[in-house]
């Protein structure tokens, strides 16, 4: 998964539909964009990674499915989706989705 | 040879905000995809306890340098005195606008202390913790922001800092605003009441500003996600200020 700028291209090759990933609010950034070529293992692979690893540190992962927003409870590994409800309806495929992630939150 | 080894200002030394950007672009390898906090000098960093950098709550600035390169040392604030009493009870009385302490003695004599919160010294200190936040962050956030609400609700936010949004779970009226909790209102046809102000701030906060770790529209982003994908959660996880308290920001 690499790490995407400001007025860097986001656009597969093609140019057809922005890639998918995951936008971290960041307190250097304000929003980190992290994108992957689905087309790319490696790069799904990190992806994989980086998702895993922010459910496991408390990271709250938002996604949109048609006007709704959901938090994503889990997520399939091996099906590359994530999970939103209990149903096989409620996945949506990583490679289908920009996320946003939102770290631990604290009450002030 | 002296000169060469006096720090230079925009190279070696660096503004809040600066500090925040390098931090964040120095540990993203290490997974740290929110970035890190920067503690503020005179002000009390609050993190989030299981955050893995918790430990910078503790951390306090030995000195700065001003514009022009001069080092000030900033002094050790002295360790509060014990005290021979211990609060057993507060509450907030919305008639005098005070929170009313009692404490007891190690005799068990009990007596009353007031304490008063100071709106004014809420906003001067928030002004304090606003250096840590990049221009440039913040910009990105209402990029990002714009790209979640319809646009005459951005539009109303950039004009004047906040939008309202209602639940489709409960129904409620969300207030969110830039820089301040959100507040949660109970409006239709038969009734209208304010229920209170939902504070929550990603990794940490600035004790007793209106401040977060993150850019102020970061913070709408959060509470509009969490709202909208999980209430509950959001309930759970914000503190809860009644209207009339100076932490509620009204």
């Amino acid at each position: 998964m690499k790490p995407h700028r400001q007025n860097q291209d986001n656009t597969m090759e093609n140019n057809e539909r922005p890639l998918p990933g995951i936008d971290v609010l960041n307190t250097g950034y304000g929003d980190f964009e992290l994108r992957f070529d689905p087309n790319k293992p490696d790069e799904v692979q990190k992806a994989k990674e980086t998702i895993t690893d922010m459910l496991k540190r408390g990271y709250a992962i938002f996604v949109r499915q048609g006007a709704e927003t959901f938090r994503v409870r889990k997520f399939d590994v091996d099906k590359n989706v994530y999970i939103i409800g209990s149903t096989p309806a409620e996945e949506v495929p990583i490679a289908e989705a920009r996320a946003t992630a939102v770290g631990r939150s604290a009450g002030g | 040879m002296g000169e060469e080894s006096q720090p230079q200002v925009g190279k070696d030394l660096v503004t809040y905000a600066q500090a925040s950007r390098q931090l964040a672009e120095a540990h993203l390898g290490q997974r740290d995809w929110s970035g890190l906090p920067v503690p503020v000098a005179g002000l009390n960093l609050v993190l989030e306890p299981r955050y893995k950098h918790k430990c910078l709550s503790d951390f306090r600035w030995k000195e700065f340098y001003d514009e022009h390169g001069v080092r000030h040392a900033i002094d050790e604030p002295p360790p509060p005195k014990e005290s021979e009493f211990r609060t057993v009870n507060s509450w907030w009385n919305a008639r005098y606008q005070v929170t009313i302490l009692v404490v007891k003695n190690k005799q068990g004599r009990a007596q009353f202390r007031l304490l008063f919160e100071d709106r004014l010294a809420f906003t001067i200190r928030t002004l304090d913790a606003a250096a840590v936040w990049p221009v440039e962050a913040e910009k990105k956030a209402q990029e990002k922001l714009a790209s979640l609400i319809p646009a005459d609700a951005f539009e109303l936010y950039m004009l004047t800092g906040h939008f309202p949004e209602i639940s489709k779970r409960s129904g409620l009226t969300y207030l969110f605003r830039r820089g301040r909790p959100t507040i949660a209102l109970r409006q239709n046809e038969e009734v209208n009441y304010e229920l209170c102000a939902l504070c929550l701030h990603p990794i940490g906060y600035y004790g007793d500003t209106w401040a977060g770790v993150m850019c102020p529209t970061d913070e709408v982003i959060a509470h509009l996600l969490m709202m909208r994908g999980s209430e509950e959660k959001f309930w759970a996880n914000a503190n809860q200020h009644p209207l009339d308290r100076p932490a509620a920001g009204l």
